[in-house]
């Protein structure tokens, strides 16, 4: 029998559903592989679960909170079992899209104007009255994003000033924290990052004006182009800086970074990483891994490998 | 450069597929299925109410006396033993009909799409309660229905609204849909005066009646009232086992006049054959030997406590502004909260908190009713249903609470140019 691999999916987060395509899908790659493979959903035995299981490798396929936020993440390096993506501390910093924004202003890389807001400012601080501040800083058209969430849940876009309120308690439903966004048009463009290869930027164009839930997960609603349509050095700077996002978030061995390429001042702003890559047929990390030759066999086997390799970071 | 089809058969599909799509709703519901979250989404019947021993014998007793008629094709209308022991149950209930006078279908959801497959063109119009139970809502929808809904109160439908918008139709609707008994999502019963003036209404204007009846069997508090079919004969009453024996089986039927029942045999020949012969045997083999008086008995002492439950908590944990009706039977309780409360917005945060329900805006086919949510008490025991209504009184006043600190005057205003 070969190694043992422990697949999390599911979850508690309210992209379960996704996540149970994305582990299901894993899991029949792994059994053809030869691994010997564990399905386990998150309850209050998966500590338990685990020391039964004593896999050699735990295949994270959950997404959203616990499971993309560093908390899985941090009781795996606690048990010392080795488990794929990056390690604790990057998820927990690119799971909060607040501060990894932050982190990249820091590094001087390209991401949307915003600001932070939470249902505390509103409630207990007459935040409301401030509205216009961000609307007159921000113009519009505006986005609105909960800190944490995954799967375009909880984002409003915002093309009149008295939309924004609404948008917001839309946005607050998802999680306390939330910000809003400077809006950018441009081509929606999606970076995966595997090990040291930056896989060709996969170009979305959603038939709805917006790559939304729906968009996302029903085929045939949504166009791809792998590569994205752009001139080679357009291309070339989009993948340099998603590597450097990458790099900065410290997400080795494996992200996927969305971004916004504006084509009138030629700027790809990043609006956030993903440290747990979608692996449904759907997604977009296993579309790019295919453009490169990689079958989705290829691409789990490659995930395993870079995951026995991966260094622990103390943080 | 390539682009990538992940449906290559996206343009040849029908253009109804159009309107079945997976929406973010649908997938905060794969997150209420979760062990740690209460639910009052499902509408399912208490899990140990089915009575499994009994089952387990007749199972055993139909293999060996009935294995092979139990194993084969049927008949497309039904077992006609079943037929008639139906039709004998609803004799009982003050219905006059025979065996042939009715046909047994996978589950009532089968009747209300073959009401759809023979009676609904594109743009036709179909009349409906506002709320309305989603599953007849999109039977309907499937045949791209025009869904006129027609509002209703503690009494059940508002016959008098409904009589003032059928004189401003221009095309009379093809049948007027209704649950008058625990309606569903609503929970209130059509009041006895009600019931005649509609049946005043719709024979004078001619329009045809279906009757959904669901719950009917399981009222728990006052008197039972006479069916619409026991004072007109030539109306659609649909019927079920689903709700008082179990859903597994998937046996329900349709009574209808005998020109609308040759249609629909026809109609579902193409769909299922027959139904199952397996289960309408189970179903028989307990109706002949067993009683299904005493097995609804129990279940009404079930659902009354868990109803009692489930209003006393809500008494205790929600907010002053909202109200909720008090139902006699079935399966749900309707809350209508502050107008300013959207409860599909609402819904992450009650999943956060570990509580399901559905928000009202499924149950109307025009979008409308975000501020009502439905709750169904059935499944969950009653020191659940506590701990579950103790929860989304919370998450209802925090989301008041937020609701409230944008208050109009805070919109901004000026940046549209009127400086005023």
């Amino acid at each position: 029998m070969g190694k043992k691999i422990a697949v999390l999916m599911g979850g508690r987060s309210l992209e379960r559903e996704v996540s149970l395509r994305s582990g299901q899908r894993v899991s029949e790659a792994l059994q053809d592989l030869g691994y010997n493979v564990f399905q386990l959903d998150i309850d209050e035995r998966l500590v338990e679960s685990l020391r039964e299981v004593s896999p050699d490798l735990v295949y994270i396929a959950l997404h959203g909170k616990y499971g993309e936020d560093g908390t899985v993440q941090e009781l795996l390096e606690l048990m010392g079992v080795p488990y794929t993506g990056p390690n604790a501390h990057a998820c927990r910093i690119s799971f909060d899209k607040i501060i990894s924004k932050e982190i990249l202003l820091r590094g001087a890389l390209p991401t949307p104007s915003f600001y932070a807001l939470s249902a505390a400012s509103f409630k207990e601080m007459g935040a409301a009255d401030l509205l216009d501040m961000v609307v007159e800083k921000l113009g519009l058209p505006l986005v609105v994003k909960p800190a944490g969430q995954g799967s375009a849940l909880g984002i409003k876009v915002v093309r009149k000033a008295e939309e924004l309120p609404q948008a917001l308690i839309f946005s607050l439903s998802y999680d306390e924290r939330v910000f809003v966004e400077k809006y950018i048009k441009g081509k929606e463009i999606s970076v995966s990052i595997l090990g040291e290869e930056v896989l060709p930027p996969v170009e979305i164009v959603p038939k709805k004006e917006f790559f939304d839930y729906e968009a996302m997960y029903t085929m045939g609603m949504t166009d791809y182009y792998i590569p994205a349509r752009l001139s080679q050095d357009e291309l070339e700077k989009v993948m340099e800086i998603s590597l450097q996002c990458h790099r900065s978030l410290n997400c080795e061995p494996l992200s996927r970074v969305d971004l916004i390429y504006e084509e009138e001042s030629k700027i790809p702003y990043i609006l956030e990483i993903n440290t747990s890559p979608g692996m449904t047929d759907t997604s977009l990390l296993p579309l790019a891994a295919e453009a490169n030759g990689l079958s989705f066999n290829d691409l789990v086997e490659k995930i395993i490998s870079l995951s026995w390799k991966k260094e622990k970071v103390q943080t | 450069m390539s682009q990538i089809h992940l449906d290559k058969w996206v343009k040849i599909y029908a253009q109804r597929v159009k309107s079945i799509r997976p929406s973010a709703v649908r997938m905060l519901f794969a997150a209420a299925s979760r062990k740690d979250i209460i639910s009052f989404a499902g509408g399912m019947p208490h899990p140990k109410s089915f009575p499994l021993e009994q089952i387990k014998k007749i199972s055993h007793k139909l293999i060996e006396e009935e294995g092979e008629a139990a194993f084969q094709y049927g008949p497309s209308e039904g077992i006609w033993e079943l037929r008639e022991k139906i039709a004998e149950l609803l004799r009982n209930e003050g219905i006059e009909i025979h065996g042939d006078d009715l046909i047994i279908t996978d589950g009532a959801q089968q009747a209300l799409d073959l009401l759809g497959k023979i009676f609904l063109d594109e743009g036709s119009t179909v009349v409906v309660e506002a709320p309305s139970y989603v599953g007849a809502l999109n039977a309907f929808l499937a045949y791209e229905a025009n869904i006129l809904g027609i509002p209703l109160d503690e009494e059940g439908l508002d016959v008098e609204e409904l009589e003032v918008r059928l004189k401003k139709e221009k095309k009379p609707p093809r049948f007027i849909y209704t649950i008058p008994n625990f309606q569903n999502p609503a929970g209130v019963t059509l009041s006895l005066e009600r019931r005649k003036r509609l049946l005043e209404i719709t024979q004078g204007m001619e329009i045809l009646l279906a009757e959904d009846n669901p719950y009917g069997r399981l009222r728990f508090e006052g008197e039972d009232l006479p069916h619409l079919r026991t004072y007109e004969e030539n109306l659609i009453y649909l019927g079920t086992f689903s709700k008082v024996f179990s859903p597994g089986l998937r046996i329900g039927w349709v009574v209808a006049p005998r020109p609308i029942l040759e249609k629909m045999i026809k109609a579902k020949e193409s769909v299922n054959l027959c139904p199952s012969p397996l289960t309408q045997r189970i179903i028989l083999y307990f109706l002949k030997h067993y009683s299904l008086e005493e097995h609804i008995k129990k279940l009404r002492n079930l659902y009354r406590e868990r109803r009692n439950a489930m209003v006393k908590s809500l008494e205790e944990h929600f907010p002053e502004e909202s109200s909720w009706t008090h139902p006699q039977g079935g399966f749900f309780v309707w809350v209508t909260l502050p107008s300013d409360v959207d409860t599909t917005k609402m819904l992450p945060k009650a999943l956060e908190a570990k509580v399901a329900y559905i928000p009202g805006e499924a149950f109307f086919a025009d979008g409308k009713g975000n501020n009502f949510i439905r709750l169904n008490f059935s499944y969950s025991e009653p020191e659940i249903i506590e701990e579950g209504i103790r929860k989304l009184g919370k998450v209802v006043k925090d989301y008041i609470a937020l609701s409230r600190a944008f208050t109009p005057k805070k919109i901004p205003s000026h940046i549209e140019g009127r400086k005023d």
